[in-house]
C-alpha cells in the first residue's frame, strides 16, 4: 500500500517511519509535518492508499484536510486524544491509533487496513456490475442498478427505495457500500447512499431525489462535489 | 495477510537485553515499546534531544507571552515527546499544562515553572542514557 505519514511531531514521524520499513505491505512514499503541503501533494500524487493522520496539527488538522481531499485514500487516524474519534467516525476513517503508536499497534493496524484495501480492489474489479438481488418473501428479487433511487439506513435494516416501489433488507449501510461495487453508488451521508444518476439538483448541504431532501455530511461533501460533473 | 509478512522489532536475538535505563525512567513503557531494539531506542533518544530542547525554548516563549493558543498546542506537542523517552511523569505534567491553557487558567506560569525545573534535570538523565545506548551498541 502506497502510505504517507502526516504528523506536526517528528518524533511521531521517525517512530511510524521505521515501522514503515518494516512492514512489507508498507511503500512509505512521504511524511509531512506540514498539513498544507500534505494536501497538496495528495490532491496532486493521487496516487495513495493509506494515510497515517494526526489530528490535532497547527493551521491545519487533520479532519479539515480530509474535509479538502480530492481523493479517497484509506485514513488511520493517530492521535492522544480519544474525544476526536466521534468526529472522526463521521469520516469512515480505517482504523484509530493511540498515541504512543507500539509497533505491536502497528502491526495489528497494517494488518486489518490491508484487508480493507483488499476489499476494495476487489469492488474494483467488480464494478461492471449492474444489478442486484434484494431478498423478499422467500425469493431474491432483481433490481437493476438503473432502477434504485437511493438507500437509506433505519435502524437494523436498510430501505432500498426504486423507480418501482420499496424493498426493505437486512444489513448496515457500510457492508451494503462495499457490496454495490459501482462508481454511481456513493454514501452522502451515515444514513443514505444515493444513485448519482438520479440526483435533481444538490443544496447547500442536501440533494434532491424525487420528492426526497436526502441530507450531506460534512464528511461526505467533498466527495459528492468531486464525483459530479459542474461546468 | 499473514503475521509473517510483517518484521517485528521486538526480536529478542536484535540486540541483547542486558541494556537497564535509568531507574528514574519509565522501565515498563521502555522495555515494552523498544525490547531488546535498542537501536530503535538510540534513535528515539537522539530525535528527543534534537527536537524537544526546540519545542520547550518555544513554550517558555509562549509562557512568557501568556499566548494561550500556542502555550496549547506545544505543551500538546511535547507531552507526546516525553512519553517516547520514559518520561512518563513529565508527561502527565505536561498534559496538564495543556490543559490548564485549554481552560485559560491564570496561575500556568507558576505550575509551568515548576514543570520546566523537572524537566531540566530529566534532560540531562536522557543526554546520559542517549551516550550510554551509543556507547552500548558501538
Amino acid at each position: 500500500m502506497r502510505t504517507i505519514l502526516i504528523d506536526d511531531n517528528n518524533m511521531e514521524i521517525a517512530a511510524l517511519e521505521l515501522y514503515c520499513q518494516k512492514t512489507k505491505m508498507i511503500q512509505h512514499r512521504a511524511s509531512f509535518q506540514d498539513s498544507s503541503m500534505a494536501l497538496d501533494y495528495l490532491n496532486k500524487e493521487q496516487a495513495i492508499d493509506l494515510i497515517f493522520l494526526d489530528i490535532e496539527m497547527p493551521d491545519m488538522n487533520g479532519l479539515e484536510l480530509l474535509d479538502q481531499l480530492t481523493c479517497a485514500p484509506l485514513v488511520v487516524i493517530t492521535t492522544s486524544n480519544k474525544e476526536y474519534a466521534f468526529e472522526a467516525f463521521e469520516y469512515e476513517v480505517a482504523s484509530f491509533l493511540k498515541k504512543p503508536i507500539s509497533i505491536r499497534k502497528f502491526q495489528r493496524t497494517v494488518e486489518k487496513v490491508h484487508h480493507l484495501y483488499n476489499q476494495r480492489n476487489k469492488v474494483a474489479l467488480s464494478s461492471m456490475a449492474s444489478e442486484l438481488y434484494v431478498r423478499a418473501d422467500g425469493k431474491l428479487i432483481r433490481v437493476p442498478y438503473d432502477d434504485v433511487l437511493y438507500f437509506e439506513n433505519v435502524g437494523d435494516y436498510i430501505k432500498v427505495i426504486t423507480t418501482k416501489g420499496l424493498h426493505i433488507i437486512n444489513g448496515a449501510l457500510k457492508s451494503l457500500a462495499e457490496k454495490l461495487s459501482h462508481p454511481r453508488f456513493l454514501k452522502v451521508h451515515r444514513s443514505y447512499i444515493v444513485n448519482l444518476d438520479k440526483i435533481i439538483d444538490i443544496e447547500d448541504n442536501s440533494l434532491l431525489i424525487g420528492k426526497k431532501v436526502i441530507p450531506i455530511s460534512r464528511a461526505h461533501k467533498s466527495l459528492v462535489i468531486n464525483s459530479i460533473n459542474i461546468v | 495477510m499473514p503475521i509473517t509478512d510483517i518484521e517485528t522489532l521486538d526480536h529478542s536475538d536484535l540486540n541483547d537485553a542486558a541494556f537497564l535505563f535509568h531507574p528514574t525512567l519509565d522501565q515498563a513503557f521502555l522495555n515494552s515499546n523498544y525490547g531488546a531494539n535498542l537501536g530503535f531506542a538510540k534513535k528515539m533518544f537522539s530525535v528527543f534531544l534534537v527536537s524537544t530542547p526546540k519545542d520547550i525554548e518555544s513554550l517558555n516563549a509562549a509562557v512568557e507571552a501568556n499566548d494561550i493558543p500556542n502555550i496549547q498546542a506545544l505543551a500538546h506537542k511535547i507531552k507526546n515527546n516525553f512519553t517516547w523517552v520514559g518520561l512518563t511523569q513529565l508527561g502527565l505534567l505536561m498534559k496538564e499544562v495543556e490543559n490548564m491553557a485549554k481552560q485559560n487558567e491564570v496561575c500556568i506560569s507558576k505550575f509551568y515553572i515548576e514543570v520546566l525545573e523537572l524537566y531540566q534535570k530529566q534532560l540531562l538523565v536522557i543526554e546520559k542514557e542517549t551516550q550510554r545506548l551509543t556507547d552500548h551498541l558501538s
